[in-house]
């Protein structure tokens, strides 16, 4: 995960930290699909980060991945101590999701919160090409 | 239509920023007057006697809330016998979250037989002064209700029996010492506060 995050290449890399119990996150995850669906074909990974419970991973997340048929990459993520973590990920994050990180060329991009629909998603990734001048 | 994409993304992150800020760390927070469980107002100046107070931004339905619920009732109990006040408040609004409806919370209460404050913030203007942005988020106050620590109850919110380091209970030795907490502020993964639209 944390060598995802550091890697510098052209590739564009959106990592969206989410859950399944987070309301948010779920109503923004068909934007992220979307985005996939559209950028797959060029330089482009998508992560989906879960921040699920390791419990919960066959009764919860795989199951929803298989309802909803998410197409990204999804990683199940448990990396202990989360105040440890967070600042890793990210500085400018607190801790709440969903948080969505856009990397290409080593310049990272951050966000909190949720987008309300797919354009704003694909704005706030051109806008963080355009002022890291990726 | 761009542009007014752009300047609501602007925006919203200015508002995270401004969220984030709340109180500085020693300053005195502001005395607020919630509705309890039992129908009844409180206020910090309800216990002029405290000797810290730990305040608990919470609610039913985060599953981290659920989390650490057992612990924050043990921690209440525990906190009492050394004199320090334990508050929690639900800050979610209960259009977007039915489950963290008053209704409920007295419920939650009730069930798990709560020996502490679990207050509304009703009008959700208690919890912007703190800068909260999540559920589960303590803030320690000393005596003189100057905010001393806040952020992540303990280090291992998935599992108790695997906590290493508590950070709150260190605040609180911190404090009991005349010392300043170390760290002052802790991060924690929680469920962002659902604002009325």
């Amino acid at each position: 995960m944390f060598d995802l995050l550091k890697i510098n290449d052209d590739t564009l890399r959106v990592f969206n930290f989410w859950a399944t119990w987070c309301r948010p996150c779920v109503q923004e995850l068909p934007y992220f699909e979307e985005l996939n669906q559209k950028l797959s074909k060029g330089q482009f990974r998508q992560y989906l980060v879960s921040l699920d419970f390791n419990d919960d991973r066959n009764q919860k997340l795989v199951k929803f991945i298989e309802k909803h048929q998410l197409q990204s990459d999804v990683l199940l993520f448990d990396g202990g101590d989360p105040n440890q973590w967070i600042d890793q990920i990210h500085p400018q994050w607190s801790g709440t999701i969903p948080a969505s990180i856009v990397l290409q060329r080593g310049q990272k991009c951050f966000v909190e919160g949720s987008f309300e629909n797919y354009n704003a998603l694909y704005d706030f990734i051109e806008r963080c090409k355009n002022t890291n001048k990726i | 239509m761009k542009q007014l994409i752009f300047l609501s993304l602007i925006l919203i992150s200015f508002g995270c920023t401004l969220q984030a800020q709340g109180y500085a760390f020693g300053s005195v927070v502001e005395d607020f007057k919630l509705k309890n469980t039992d129908g009844k107002w409180v206020s910090l100046s309800d216990f002029p006697d405290a000797k810290a107070y730990v305040i608990v931004f919470t609610c039913n339905h985060c599953p981290y809330a659920k989390l650490y619920e057992d612990r924050i009732i043990a921690m209440a109990e525990q906190y009492r016998k050394k004199g320090i006040v334990l508050i929690a408040i639900n800050p979610n609004d209960a259009e977007i979250v039915p489950e963290d409806s008053y209704a409920l919370m007295v419920a939650r209460a009730k069930e798990k037989n709560y020996s502490f404050p679990y207050l509304v913030d009703e009008k959700q203007e208690v919890y912007p002064k703190f800068g909260a942005s999540r559920t589960p988020q303590v803030y320690l106050l000393d005596q003189q209700k100057k905010l001393r620590y806040s952020g992540a109850i303990d280090d291992a919110p998935k599992d108790a029996s695997l906590v290493q380091t508590k950070y709150l209970d260190n605040a609180i030795k911190a404090l009991e010492n005349g010392k300043d907490p170390d760290p002052q502020l802790t991060k924690a993964v929680g469920c962002s506060i659902k604002k009325k639209a």
